[in-house]
């Protein structure tokens, strides 16, 4: 594969008509990185990541493999990053396996109507790799989050991409099935993959990423190592609450501890939290 | 869904579909022995001229309106991923009756009839997609309101220009509100039927395109479809056929509906069974209710929008309901 980072962008600009979103953002993204979005709730996060693959206009350039991206070249784009959005991406109806299906879509020949068996056994692989092969046979809307979850993947995945992007994956999940998700992230990005997500758990991107970028108000606010981003003066500043940073006794990742408003107060000058006993 | 039973759905829909022409092309106030067709000089002069001038071209007509109809339902439901739309509630038969009336005030009417319907097709279709469009997502009831407000506007127009026209002209009007597979004119179904047949493989060429639209736009782009271009090629697709089965029986409604809606539980969400099993089941379906039409009270006819309505109302708003309870 070439060399060179996988993406690239400068001065990138994106948003919607009248509200620019994003003020200027300078990335870049190796083969092998796993990289985290965080930031507050309308930071552009999301933004970030849709212009990314061509959904929200945008200004500035987006190289991927330094190739000039242009949103009209979607079918090229999809066979080298799937997406797995915020749980909308969905049909109603439909079985599992007619969705797992639609990730050969991009690689689908002019003429071609029905899958060959090359693709076949590429879904049945998937599917054992990703523990989802019981509930090929499922309806979409049986599945619980954490599976749908796992079945989106696997159909980004299908797609045979270099680099997956995610909003949100561990949103709506138990602890359980958030480490799950996290942990198969993981075991594909050593396998080569490229991996952006935007996460809102900062333990949890602390623990799994390789990088993090911290936006705010559109633009970023720091990125780097975990260690040099989840730092309290960075977090206090975008979030305005109160927080300590201290090291994951097991993993030495940065672990970030929110601090109480009673906490906070009690120890202030103006503090009219109510006291016990009052 | 296994793709044998998938198969076996569709040799069954296919059987069914010989059996219904068989019969609708047999049965009527004079019945005729088909396989004295085969034989020479089988049928004496008076069963040959009913056979070939109005049993030939009633179920053709019958045949390509209700496998058109059909297949225009499922592309339209599949463009605004609603299985309730159909291009009688959306009010696309609406439009296109409208151009069918249209081409009877134009000297030499009949030619333009075709090309009127399915202009008025395509402006009905482009206005609901341009108001639904407004608020990003097409929302179930605003798109169906939306429709039927449109519907309203068509008709209302109808009447204008009934209201314009001489009273020999007036009843060719009616018919094409009323909708029957009757009168239509053996002309236009001749060189219509290929057109039919190309609509038809061409939404069929959609159905790839159409299960990745069924996951949403942003994800469809995401999966490297083209989202404009296909949504304006089904676009295209479902006005022409809708426009063409208007111009051949009138406005006959909810084919579009029912048959997808049955198709479904057998054959899944997978556009590349469901569009040509709604054809073939569209096909059935009309040339069967049109035979129940003029044999129920024989000899006089009922029209078969009244058969196709009331079974096509009842499980339109029985499956709304049902959406409401389990949203």
């Amino acid at each position: 594969m070439k060399k060179g980072p996988a993406l690239r962008i400068k001065g990138l600009t994106a948003g919607y008509r009248n509200r620019p979103v994003l003020g200027g953002i300078d990335l870049e993204l190796e083969t092998g990185d796993f990289l985290g979005i965080i930031g507050p709730n309308g930071s552009g996060k999301t933004t970030l990541l849709r212009a990314l693959t061509g959904l929200v206009p945008h200004g500035g350039e987006i190289d991927w493999w330094e190739h000039p991206f242009h949103p009209s070249d979607s079918d090229w784009l999809a066979r080298r990053v799937a997406v797995v959005s915020a749980g909308e991406d969905m049909p109603v109806a439909g079985r599992v396996e007619e969705y797992l299906w639609l990730g050969r879509l991009p690689h689908r020949q002019f003429f071609q109507f029905w899958l060959d068996p090359g693709d076949r056994q590429l879904v049945d692989r998937i599917s054992r790799q990703l523990g989802v092969e019981s509930l090929r046979d499922r309806l979409l809307s049986e599945l619980s989050s954490g599976e749908r979850q796992r079945v989106a993947i696997a159909r980004a995945l299908v797609q045979q991409p270099r680099v997956l992007l995610l909003d949100e994956p561990t949103s709506h999940l138990d602890p359980g099935a958030q480490i799950e998700i996290m942990d198969l992230l993981a075991a594909l990005n050593r396998n080569g993959l490229g991996i952006v997500a935007v996460l809102h758990d900062l333990n949890l991107a602390g623990a799994y990423c390789n990088r993090l970028l911290l936006m705010d108000g559109g633009t970023a606010r720091a990125s780097g190592s975990p260690e040099s981003v989840l730092t309290y003066r960075n977090l206090e500043a975008v979030y305005h609450t109160v927080v300590v940073t201290l090291a994951n006794p097991v993993t030495g990742s940065p672990w970030v501890v929110p601090v109480p408003e009673s906490y906070r107060r009690s120890s202030g000058p103006d503090s009219n939290v109510c006291k016990e006993g009052e | 869904m296994k793709t044998g039973t998938r198969a076996a759905v569709c040799a069954g829909l296919l059987l069914l579909l010989v059996a219904a022409v068989l019969a609708g092309l047999g049965i009527g106030t004079a019945r005729i022995d088909l396989s004295a067709l085969l034989r020479s000089g089988g049928l004496d002069d008076y069963q040959r001229s009913i056979f070939f001038s109005l049993r030939l071209p009633r179920v053709a007509a019958a045949l390509l309106a209700g496998g058109g109809l059909a297949v225009s339902g499922v592309l339209l439901q599949g463009l605004f991923r609603n299985p309730l739309v159909e291009p009688y509630t959306l009010g696309v038969s609406g439009g296109a009756a409208l151009g069918v009336a249209l081409a009877v005030l134009l000297p030499g009417g009949a030619a333009w009839r075709p090309w009127l319907a399915f202009g008025g097709a395509v402006v009905s279709v482009a206005l609901v997609l341009a108001f639904s469009r407004r608020r990003h997502e097409f929302g179930v009831a605003t798109t169906l309101l939306t429709g039927v407000m449109l519907s309203f506007v068509s008709s209302s127009l109808l009447m204008l220009i009934m209201a314009l026209v001489r009273a020999e002209q007036l009843q060719g009007i009616i018919f094409w509100m009323m909708g029957s597979v009757g009168l239509s004119d053996p002309g236009l179904l001749r060189w219509s039927a290929p057109v039919f047949l190309a609509g038809v493989l061409w939404a069929w060429w959609l159905a790839f395109p159409l299960n990745g639209l069924a996951l949403g736009e942003s994800a469809a782009h995401h999966l490297g479809l083209r989202v404009d271009r296909v949504q304006r090629s089904v676009f295209l697709a479902a006005s022409l056929l809708t426009g063409l089965s208007v111009a051949i029986s009138g406005i006959i409604g909810f084919v579009g509906l029912l048959v997808p809606h049955l198709l479904r539980p057998l054959l899944g969400s997978d556009h590349r069974w469901l569009i040509p099993a709604s054809f073939m089941a569209g096909a059935a379906f009309l040339v069967g209710a049109d035979l129940l039409s003029r044999t129920i009270i024989s000899p006089l006819e009922l029209p078969v929008g009244v058969i196709t309505g009331l079974l096509g109302g009842s499980i339109f708003i029985s499956s709304l309901y049902r959406r409401e309870r389990h949203p």
